[in-house]
């Protein structure tokens, strides 16, 4: 899990993810795409939203209820279709070794997006400390690949300011 | 916890104010908000704000300090649809942003 995963090459940012790396993406990005799909109810203003997708739809208007029901009733199929776009375009990139701008924004976007809904589901608070994660512990997988995400992502957020 | 329950008074004044009534928002001044949140990655928050604002590393970095220490920070300004346009896009890289009456 050390190492730099991702390099700068140009204005490309080549990848170097070992083969377990590239499946557990594979498997995340999956799950994330259905719970998108069969969780995100359109147009209902947030209620009923599952509530680990919270983080992925917020309001817009935290103030006005009304006005953020017509924003979301606006935006929300709109938000839908980009996530499920750039999770479409990280899914088809997981092979690649080097990645173009959109394509680096894609996994960035969706990286955080995996992020956002395990650290939802974690509750993370601003007191987590992943020093104390044991790794053999099948109950902290969940902590574990939350923190694992994090990590990758710094890297490539790192490669892509080189 | 921060903000938005005392903002809910301030708003809801607004909405009740006959003057209000043609607001109809495109010359209004509206701020976009960013709020902290224990999730996103400080790299990642500066990084997003440089992309879409074309904010500098030091003038992003300072607003990603104020989201993170004063629980918030003004982003962007601007009409009702900018403001709207610029909370669509940074929901789409998953930060928590919303858009009040610049009063």
């Amino acid at each position: 899990m050390t190492g730099t995963r991702f390099g700068a090459r140009g204005s490309l940012v080549s990848v170097h993810l070992a083969d377990w790396e590239r499946r557990l993406l594979t498997e995340l990005v999956g799950e994330l795409r259905s719970n998108l799909l069969d969780h995100t109810p359109a147009r209902d203003g947030g209620d009923g939203l599952d509530p680990s997708l919270r983080r992925l739809f917020p309001p817009a208007y935290l103030a006005d209820p009304d006005r953020d029901a017509e924003y979301q009733r606006l935006m929300r199929d709109e938000l839908l279709a980009e996530r499920l776009e750039h999770l479409d375009l990280l899914d088809g990139t997981l092979e690649a070794d080097h990645l173009d701008d959109a394509q680096v924004i894609a996994w960035m976007q969706g990286l955080n997006e995996l992020r956002l809904v395990l650290g939802t589901q974690l509750d993370i608070s601003e007191e987590e400390d992943p020093t104390d994660l044991d790794p053999h512990d099948p109950a902290q997988r969940p902590r574990l690949r939350y923190h694992y995400l994090g990590g990758l992502l710094a890297e490539l957020i790192d490669a892509a300011h080189r | 916890m921060w903000g938005p329950r005392a903002q809910a008074v301030t708003e809801t004044e607004v909405i009740r104010d006959p003057t209000a009534e043609d607001d109809h928002d495109t010359d209004s001044p509206w701020v976009v908000l960013v709020w902290n949140d224990p999730i996103n990655l400080m790299s990642y928050v500066v990084y997003v704000f440089q992309k879409l604002f074309g904010y500098s590393e030091a003038k992003a970095t300072e607003l990603m300090l104020d989201v993170h220490h004063k629980g918030r920070a003004a982003v962007s300004w601007g009409s009702r649809e900018k403001a709207e346009l610029d909370v669509f896009r940074l929901h789409e890289y998953g930060l928590w942003a919303t858009m009040q009456k610049d009063d």
